[in-house]
């Protein structure tokens, strides 16, 4: 399928000069006046003159999904909060405390496309809360941001100062106490929170808890977030790019919205809209690209738009597809188009944050594998036995593998662990565990002769009777 | 529940119901159907981390059985292949953690050994990378064993849902994880009070206590690192249910022994006093129950004035007829006794009724007089009924708890942590002490009074609440009396005033009876710290004008509900252990009760009051009394003023003292008959929420040491007359009587009816029910009464001389005077008496943290050594009672409140000098 390009400007980069648009060498932080120079806070502008209601109704219609890794539709989240009456004169009951978490922790290893959003147009991001806040009768938000974003967080900081300042969010109610679709001005308040470094505190209730001051443990569901979620109120979770998207969509329609990207060739629902894609790896340019979602891997690598071909012209082995949770695409994988079928139709678990990091001929793909059992091994957060001493015990296996002394048995215990550890969610709290299994068993399953040439051979069949790996 | 409620789902092809809000765990095991888990706790929310209870549900992925909830239509299948392959790996994950031999498959080890048995997990397949750790032994009644800990936090969620004390911690990530005790490294430094939840619940053993360790006989080495680890628990040969006999929460415990000797005490599951729970003095400290010092025989004194071994026949016919001439001689007035709050119900009936019937005297008085006399009078007058309104149930239901003069998780710590977690569930908590006892810290607001200023706080706080309009002015209209004259004794009243006394600010006050009125109506808890002070009536009065005010008493979730000292102190005064009133409250001289206890007795009790036991003593020191029978109390070390108390015993002609050990007030007997303790005998204890609860041997006693009850009946028997016609041939007996002397309180109440949790007072029929909330209806004196309490200060004034309050009390570990506790390894855990006081006034006094000091009133002195403390004001200091050597009650005075004549051990006038 080729893909669409039809896009003349980046829309969430519109502002962040961004290859293939613009020059990098232009970037800087975009300010307030900057921001409502080019075309900032339209879209919350018409947001407010619309019913809450029907701003949610229009973000479902987009079916914007959720660009923190699990693909949820945007707008059927908002609609899981408790629902509001609203009597024959059109006025609404008091939704209460509820509360907004911007997910900004972006711990993936090979994720960085949050980041370059908050580096230089922070006020995208709050005009794209303010927007959820309104949606979402929301008058409490945290951006919740990882606390290696140093620089980023001083840089929403001194954003959020500004639009204080400038009136967008405080008690005077959003964009200077503005009359809104529900009769009277709505006020939200906005902080940011910076994390002390797990990975898990990217998991949304493991955010949750860091929020409140705890461990970050994520939460046994249900009760899910949008009934009892932060302080036990009702709570949204969404990431930097999908708030980012939402001034768009208000402003232009869901209609416009629907035009970018493609319907799932599956039978599955459709990857609209642009995509933050950030290549790493053996690629010539690496960097963070908006692409419209379908691109496939191959074009996002070998055009001279994006990546412009492999580094130094060698040969494409495989890619972790997005982020390290989601597993690897073979050899023979190079034309997977870059949306939320990617899962089904490559055996990896999903899209994840669209960023993937290509390997080229020469990498060893078992230290590949030991580097990521290793990385999960360390930010496993010890609450699920599986995860706990599954994550351990892989690692100490990779380690065995790449250092020449594991035996041919042990790969398939490897799988065997792997797979109990989180074949399926539910088998362990969070989906961490899973990212684990699919990462490692991607990896041994599709280059399972190169780690069969670093074990030593087992002379005696191993019998699996009772573990899991009887499943087959 | 109603039908749409219910549908239902199919677990391995069984139907099952569906309930709202059950998991699929809790619909299983109630069709029976068992799943393994390692991490689910009874009562405990879920914590969803061992993962060994997924199981497959039709149209889903796998999921966790305790914590999702079962839907109607559900399919699910617990033991599919695929699933028991998961657990298999899940245990053999485990198990690989861990060194060698620490944990491994045994169909009659824990419950983690039984279940690698079952999954035939033989070798931790995934190599063995567990090292071994040190055991940690610190503690004197806990065992901490890492090797076998599978991080599952059953014992964290125990110690925090439970206890609420929020000892454990989980330290790291990942693999690394591991069970810290907050920050300390040891067991021992931990802020564990032993009450041993988590050890009930730990499915490894890794945490683990002495009762399921030291005293297994087969202790065989297992592997190289040389532990001892016992693989056998030891089978107890007999197993009772019974009642703790230390505090009076009245827990039930289910006793396990083996050859006499108690193994291990477990609290019974699902008891509506405790549910399975118990304290460090429940739990352990029932060590002094075999120690070497327990009295084995009965001891004369001979004429050389020693104590000799007599044997049983010799000391009843002795005492039979030493009591016979005495009161032939003196009158029947120069006789008294005073019976135990330890005792059961059954002893302290036998001996009050051989006093009034036999004897032919009033003079029969309890312990309890030196603690919560005050309590009963106060709530006497103003109710009716001079025991708790409430039950403890009603903790669980309530939004507002005052508590008051009450340090709840030292003295009472199993209603001390059901307080925690109704304050942790979101009731408010206020409480009204002059220390800062560990409960001010879950307190909404701490009404930090000076001592003995109760009585102006508490009109304070009436004061604002009708000033505010912010009382139940139906409740008060249609219940109460006494209300207008209430009212302009308050209005006379200035705040200001009040608020100075108590130096408590205005708007706390005021803050805290926003609370009251707001959360209200809620339970009002007091202790010891109201009624042990010179204004002890007085300050419950006023505490129970703040229940009748807010419509409090005689609903559910509501009412007074004081904390009663020890075991048996409310079946004490139930059975008639007071002078001025009989069995069952009922009143002196009225001619029905006079003919009926006629018809029972043969004799009916003279109609005038007797002596309370202060009076005794006076009476002895006088020479007018001549003869006591103090059962189980040491008085010359609990009394106050332990020389006066020391005189007047020595004074008598003759003193009778049952006991378990030698006491210093057995010392100077004519008599001691050695008694069985509570683990030895049979007979009931009345709890502070007036449940009568069966009490039950586990082992027997010493040498012949014998129970309370069977030597009064038979020293009843031996001095003839009324006595011949004792009939009892067991406790049950005494009990089937005691329902006929009181049927309005006790008639339905039998034996056979009291398995299980018992029945509340008043039970009056057969098919009575029992009761758990009093005065709901009616009061039993009719209305509620409003008292104008005005304000005298304690007695023991401060001066130039004595310019410090001493307050005496407990801590947790210990209870009373020690005799108990002191013989178990709880003394490893405190050993001595402390006196805290201010860093202020210790900088101006010249006291060091540690160092000794002299504490002296106008009374007598002692030295104790300090601890410098935030617990207390300055100005105030604070002892504890538990050890002889610090003879805590030689300070404490003779002032006692004049209605009651329960003693102020609570504001005592002091000088500290450091020595
Ligand atoms: C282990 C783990 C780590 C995660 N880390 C992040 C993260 O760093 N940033 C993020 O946006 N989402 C992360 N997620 C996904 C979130 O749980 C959640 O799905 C997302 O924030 C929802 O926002 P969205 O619907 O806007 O994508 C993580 C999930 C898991 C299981
Ligand atoms: S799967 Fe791993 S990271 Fe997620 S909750 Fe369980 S132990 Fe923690
Ligand atoms: S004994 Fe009680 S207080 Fe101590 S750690 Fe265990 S549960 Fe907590
Ligand atoms: S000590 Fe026992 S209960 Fe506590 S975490 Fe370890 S195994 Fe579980
Ligand atoms: S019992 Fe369900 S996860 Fe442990």
């Amino acid at each position: 399928m080729p893909h669409p390009s039809n896009l003349t400007q980046g829309i969430l980069t519109k502002r962040i000069p961004c290859w293939p648009f613009a020059d990098p060498k232009g970037r800087h932080i975009v300010g307030w006046d900057e921001y409502t120079a080019t075309g900032g806070h339209v879209g919350l502008r018409k947001a407010l003159a619309l019913k809450p209601d029907e701003v949610t109704e229009e973000v479902k219609k987009s079916q914007l999904r959720g660009r923190g890794g699990a693909g949820f539709p945007c707008g059927l989240k908002w609609t899981f909060l408790p629902k509001v009456t609203i009597d024959a004169s059109g006025k609404e009951s008091n939704a209460g405390q509820r509360y907004l978490a911007v997910n900004a922790d972006e711990s993936e290893p090979c994720t960085f496309k949050d980041r370059l959003l908050m580096d230089f147009d922070p006020h995208l991001l709050l005009e794209g809360i303010a927007i959820c806040c309104y949606a979402c009768r929301i008058p409490t938000a945290y951006i919740f941001i990882r606390g290696e974003y140093h620089h980023q967080a001083k840089v929403l900081e001194k954003a959020l100062a500004e639009a204080y300042a400038k009136g967008l969010f405080g008690k005077q109610g959003l964009l200077g106490g503005s009359m809104t679709g529900k009769g009277e001005s709505f006020a939200v308040d906005c902080y940011v929170h910076r994390g002390a470094g797990a990975y898990i505190c990217g998991e949304e209730t493991g955010l949750l808890e860091a929020l409140e001051g705890k461990r970050g443990w994520p939460r046994i569901k249900p009760p899910f977030p949008a009934i009892k979620g932060l302080f036990g109120k009702p709570t949204i979770i969404n990431n930097v790019e999908t708030l980012s998207h939402l001034p768009s969509i208000i402003e232009n329609g869901a209609d416009w919205f629907c035009k970018q990207g493609v319907t799932s060739t599956i039978g599955g629902p459709p990857s609209f809209g642009t995509k933050l894609m950030g290549v790493s790896g053996h690629v010539n340019r690496p960097g963070v690209y908006e692409c419209e979602l379908g691109i496939p891997l191959r074009t996002l690598v070998e055009s001279k738009d994006y990546c412009q071909g492999m580094r130094g012209g060698k040969k494409f082995k495989g890619a972790i597809a997005g982020g390290i949770s989601m597993g690897v695409l073979g050899p023979d994988q190079f034309d997977a188009e870059m949306d939320f079928d990617i899962g089904r139709k490559y055996n990896v678990l999903g899209l994840g944050t669209a960023c993937p990091t290509v390997f080229d001929e020469d990498t060893d793909m078992v230290a590949v594998a030991r580097n990521i059992a290793r990385f999960f091994k360390h930010e496993s957060c010890g609450q699920c036995t599986p995860c706990r001493e599954g994550s351990g015990w892989l690692y100490q296996l990779m380690s065995r593998i790449e250092g020449g002394e594991a035996k041919t048995k042990d790969l398939d215990l490897a799988l065997e662990v792997a797979t109990s550890m989180g074949s399926m969610p539910g088998t362990t709290i969070c989906g961490l565990a899973d990212g684990n299994n699919w990462a490692i068993r991607t990896i041994i399953n599709k280059f399972r002769d190169e780690f069969e040439k670093r074990v030593k051979p087992t002379f005696v069949p191993v019998k699996m009777t009772v573990g899991a790996g009887a499943r087959g | 529940m109603s039908a749409t409620d219910r549908t239902t789902a199919t677990i391995n092809g069984n139907v099952v119901d569906v309930r709202r809000g059950d998991t699929i765990l809790a619909a299983a095991s109630r069709a029976g159907i068992e799943i393994p888990t390692l991490c689910a706790g009874e009562g405990m929310e879920s914590e969803g981390g061992c993962r060994m209870c997924l199981v497959e549900i039709d149209g889903q992925r796998v999921q966790a059985a305790c914590h999702t909830p079962i839907t109607p239509g559900m399919n699910v299948r617990t033991a599919t292949p695929h699933l028991k392959g998961m657990r298999h790996d899940l245990l053999a994950l485990m198990l690989s953690t861990q060194p060698k031999d620490a944990c491994f498959p045994d169909a009659k080890g824990t419950k983690f050994e039984r279940l690698l048995a079952e999954y035939g997990v033989v070798e931790p397949t995934f190599g063995n990378h567990g090292t071994h750790t040190a055991l940690d032994e610190s503690h004197p009644y806990l065992r901490f064993d890492r090797d076998k800990c599978i991080t599952c936090r059953l014992c964290l969620n125990a110690c925090e849902q439970i206890q609420g004390q929020f000892v454990y911690a989980i330290e790291g990530r990942g693999g690394r994880s591991r069970l810290v005790f907050g920050a300390t490294e040891r067991f021992a430094d931990s802020g564990c009070v032993s009450c041993g939840a988590c050890v009930m619940e730990c499915p490894t053993g890794a945490i683990t206590d002495r009762d399921r360790i030291e005293i297994a006989p087969s202790r065989a080495p297992l592997h190289a690192a040389g532990k001892a680890v016992s693989r056998e628990h030891v089978q107890p040969d007999l197993a009772a249910d019974s009642v703790c006999g230390y505090c009076g929460v009245g827990c039930r415990v289910h006793i396990e022994a083996k050859d006499g000797v108690v193994l291990r005490i477990n609290g019974v599951e699902g008891a509506a006093v405790n549910d399975g729970h118990l304290c460090v003095k429940g739990r352990y400290a029932h060590g002094y129950q075999r120690s070497s010092e327990r009295l084995t025989t009965p001891l004369l004194r001979d004429a050389s004035g020693t104590l000799r071994p007599a044997t049983w026949d010799e000391a009843i016919n002795f005492t039979a007829r030493r009591l016979v001439e005495l009161r032939d001689t003196f009158g029947p007035d120069a006789l008294g006794t005073m019976t135990s709050s330890r005792s059961t119900n059954e002893a302290a009936y036998l001996l009050q009724k051989l006093f009034r019937s036999i004897i032919g005297t009033n003079n029969t008085d309890c312990c309890a007089r030196i603690c919560h006399s005050s309590t009963a009078v106060a709530l006497g007058m103003t109710t009716g009924t001079g025991a708790a309104t409430a039950s403890y149930v009603d903790l669980d239901e309530t939004g507002l708890i005052v508590l008051s003069g009450s340090n709840p998780t030292e003295a009472h710590p199993v209603i001390g942590a059901r307080i925690k977690q109704a304050v942790l569930r979101g009731a408010a908590l206020i409480v009204i002490d002059p220390r800062s006892i560990e409960m001010a810290h879950y307190a909404a607001v701490h009404l930090q009074l000076w001592p003995g200023t109760n009585v102006p706080l508490f009109n304070a706080l009436a004061k604002v609440l009708i000033e505010e309009d912010l009382y139940d002015k139906a409740y008060v209209a249609s219940r109460c009396e006494g209300f207008e004259e209430f009212k302009s004794f308050l209005a006379a009243q200035s705040l200001d005033d009040l608020s100075r006394l108590t130096r408590v600010p205005v708007e706390l006050i005021r803050k805290a009876a926003h609370i009251i009125a707001k959360r209200g109506p809620g339970l009002f808890t007091s202790g010891l710290g109201l009624s042990e002070q010179t204004q002890g009536v007085g300050s419950v009065m006023a505490f129970s004008n703040l229940g009748l005010l807010t419509g409090a008493i005689g609903k559910h979730g509501s009412g007074m509900l004081p904390l009663r000292g020890q075991n048996n102190v409310q079946g004490n005064a139930d059975m008639g252990s007071q002078p001025y009133s009989l069995t069952g409250y009922m009143k002196l001289g009225d001619p029905a009760v006079q003919s009926r206890l006629e018809s029972i007795w043969g004799k009916a009790p003279p109609p005038e009051a007797g002596k309370t036991i202060p009076e005794m003593f006076n009476a002895a020191i006088e020479g007018k009394l001549k003869a006591m029978w103090i059962q189980g109390e040491d008085v010359v070390q609990s009394d106050p003023n332990t020389e006066h108390v020391k005189k007047a015993l020595s004074s008598l002609d003759l003193l009778i003292v049952q006991e378990i050990f030698m006491t210093e007030t057995a010392e100077i007997a004519h008599v001691v008959f050695p008694a069985a303790a509570v683990l030895e005998q049979e007979g009931t204890f009345t709890n502070g929420e007036r449940r009568i609860q069966h009490v039950r041997p586990a082992v027997p006693p010493p040498g012949i040491a014998r129970p309370d009850w069977e030597v009064i009946r038979d020293v009843g028997i031996a001095m003839k007359g009324l006595g011949s016609r004792w009939k009892y041939d067991s406790p049950s007996d005494v009990m089937d009587e005691l329902a006929k002397v009181v049927p309005h309180l006790f008639g339905g109440v039998s034996y056979e009816r009291l398995s299980g949790d018992g029945l509340q007072w008043p039970c009056p029929s057969p098919d009575h029910p029992g009761t758990r909330t009093l005065h709901t209806d009616t009061f039993v004196r009719g209305k509620g009464l409003f008292m104008s309490v005005d304000y005298s200060p304690p007695m023991d004034r401060l001066s130039r001389e004595f310019p410090l309050v001493l307050i005496t009390g407990r801590v947790l570990d210990h209870y009373n005077v020690g005799t108990m506790t002191r013989r178990t390894p709880s003394a490893r855990i405190v050993d001595r008496d402390v006196l805290e006081l201010h860093a202020e006034d210790a900088a101006r006094l010249g006291i060091a943290d540690g160092s000794r000091v002299r504490v002296k009133s106008r009374w007598g002195q002692t030295i104790a050594p300090a601890r410098i403390s935030r617990r207390v004001m300055p100005g105030t200091s604070f002892l504890t009672f538990h050890f002889p050597e610090t003879g805590c009650n030689l300070v404490v005075g003779p002032n006692c409140d004049p209605t009651s004549k329960c003693p102020d051990y609570k504001v005592v006038a002091v000088e500290l000098t450091p020595v």
